[in-house]
């Protein structure tokens, strides 16, 4: 993403300073979408390998004879978040052990996850000829914020009402720096981009393509052909129609919109290197919208008297957020329940291709001087943003791994689970806190101006809710009505 | 005290009494205790981003 501190609209010829070309290999040296790539990748090696050398001795022989097998990672007891509160906020971190149940002792993977990200991206930091000196003594604030921010999310009304952890984690940074402003010495450990590129390649391990097919043609009918056709008519709309004059702004909202809130906000808006205001912008909308829809799409599927995988499909299709979908679900009953996670889990894996073919529209139109011809090969290359590339490989590579290897589904499940997917979240979180503590409100006041993002998130769910309503009706209701899917 | 630190320790006063009072006394009504048993019994976590944050879907997968 951006500077902040950039004008909101597109900075002028003369405004741009040409930076000497460098090599691929002196960028795997130093840049930070190279080392989002190593970092990532040496997180996810070290955590699949802590697996595998942990199975039981006879678990590849029960996995070849069908028995049940129940596997986790060594590393889950020292990697956590804080946990879910409701009266005392140390409950977070500790809950005394009672009849029949041992403690639980969150603080140890909190301290664990600290300690994990500090020395890897000291390390990382030390080697890109960075101020690794400023890091080591201004991390230990940041990461105590992002806990903050978890502790805030972690009580059980906030949690119960689908408030995820990034609104918290902006609004941590935001108090900080539109009251007594961010301390210069701070500045070291607000590094944003890194953050949110280790992030999602992480996230990339956890896009498994085997489970596209979950539901069959119906899921990819509502998750895969609907999307794409949101996302492209809500862009030219807010290009052709609304005008909006930052792009970027445009593609967050659309895509974070169509296929499924913050997670697809946060991949996109790294893609097409967003303001980071931006991002705050568009995740906030979603948030808002979010809320509302989890409440009154049920309701309207009663009204229409929608059967309940029709229903289930529809919610899958349109509401953002990944818990809201279960939410509305299952107030509809356990089949509509069903169908809504696995439609909205399908649309999650659709994050990959978005991200991929983001970042490829962006360094081949959108960069590209008006008058200037397209950017052959070479030159799109050089302004593709890599960690794309580790993003897509880790999600092909664990694809592989999880089809294709005996036990392979057990083991990345358990790595995911026991490590990856908790150390991606502080990831997140800690580019959350940086953003608010590098932005001011003034700066997000010109986006507001004209409701311009509003009315594009309105349009755009619009023709969401309606066409994800057709299909759903088409495949679940008519086509594949007798499969029982 | 300067115009901004007196800014920042209100909205920490704040916070504190929102995340300190409010809630836990919210947490503690019938409708909010109803709707956190229900979400727990369907292994739901309303605040998740991705599907592997979501604990039902290893039920839901584990059935297919």
């Amino acid at each position: 993403m951006s500077n902040p501190y950039d004008a909101p609209s597109e900075a002028s010829k003369s405004d741009i300073v040409e930076q000497p070309r460098v090599s691929t290999w002196e960028q795997m040296k130093t840049t930070e979408d190279w080392w989002a790539i190593w970092c990532a990748g040496l997180i996810l090696i070290v955590a699949f390998v802590a697996v595998w050398i942990s199975v039981p001795a006879n678990f590849f022989t029960a996995i070849d004879q069908g028995e049940s097998v129940s596997i986790s990672s060594p590393l889950k007891s020292w990697l956590a978040k804080p946990g879910k509160w409701t009266q005392n906020p140390v409950d977070a971190f500790y809950v005394a052990g009672d009849e029949g149940n041992s403690a639980t002792m969150t603080y140890r993977g909190v301290l664990g996850a600290f300690v994990i990200i500090g020395v890897l991206f000291t390390v990382a930091m030390t080697i890109r000829k960075k101020n690794a000196i400023g890091f080591i003594k201004a991390f230990p604030v940041v990461f105590l914020l992002a806990t903050v921010a978890y502790v805030l999310a972690g009580q059980s009304v906030i949690k119960a009402y689908n408030l995820e952890y990034a609104l918290w984690a902006l609004l941590v940074g935001l108090v900080i720096s539109n009251t007594i402003g961010t301390p210069h010495r701070w500045r070291p450990a607000i590094m944003t981009e890194f953050f949110i590129k280790t992030g999602l390649v992480l996230l990339g391990a956890e896009v498994l393509m085997s489970r596209l097919m979950a539901l069959g043609i119906p899921g990819i009918g509502v998750a895969w052909v609907v999307t794409p056709i949101v996302l492209i008519s809500t862009f030219v709309f807010g290009q052709k129609v609304l005008k909006i004059p930052s792009k970027s702004l445009n593609m967050v909202i659309s895509a974070d919109m169509s296929v499924c809130g913050v997670s697809a906000a946060i991949a996109t808006a790294a893609s097409c290197k967003a303001k980071k205001e931006e991002l705050s912008l568009a995740i906030g909308l979603s948030l808002s919208f979010t809320v509302v829809m989890m409440i009154l799409l049920p309701l309207a599927i009663k009204a229409m008297g929608l059967p309940d995988d029709v229903g289930g499909a529809w919610l899958g299709g349109t509401i953002d957020a990944t818990g809201a979908v279960a939410v509305a679900g299952a107030t509809l009953g356990e089949e509509a329940l069903e169908v809504a996670a696995t439609v909205k889990m399908i649309q999650n894996i659709l994050i990959g291709v978005t991200a991929f073919c983001v970042a490829a529209y962006w360094v081949a139109y959108v960069e590209k001087d008006s008058d200037a011809a397209k950017p052959g090969i070479g030159e799109i290359w050089y302004r593709f943003p890599k960690f794309v590339l580790g993003f897509i490989g880790a999600s092909i590579l664990f694809s592989i791994l999880h089809a294709n290897l005996a036990g392979g589904n057990l083991m990345i499940e358990a790595m995911i689970g026991g490590s990856t997917k908790t150390l991606r979240g502080w990831f997140f979180c800690l580019a959350f806190v940086c953003i608010g503590l590098e932005t001011n409100f003034k700066q997000l006041l010109p986006y507001f101006r004209g409701g311009k993002p509003m009315i594009l998130y309105v349009c755009g769910q619009s023709l969401n809710l309606l066409l994800t309503l057709i299909m759903a009706y088409l495949m679940f209701g008519v086509l594949f009505a007798e499969s029982g899917q | 005290m300067s115009h901004r630190r007196i800014r920042f320790l209100a909205v920490i006063l704040a916070m504190l009494v929102v995340w300190g009072v409010v809630l836990p006394q919210l947490a503690t009504t019938r409708t909010v205790r109803e709707r956190t048993q229900w979400l727990e019994q369907h292994q739901i976590d309303p605040a998740a981003m991705y599907y592997t944050e979501l604990p039902l879907m290893d039920r839901i997968l584990a059935d297919e």
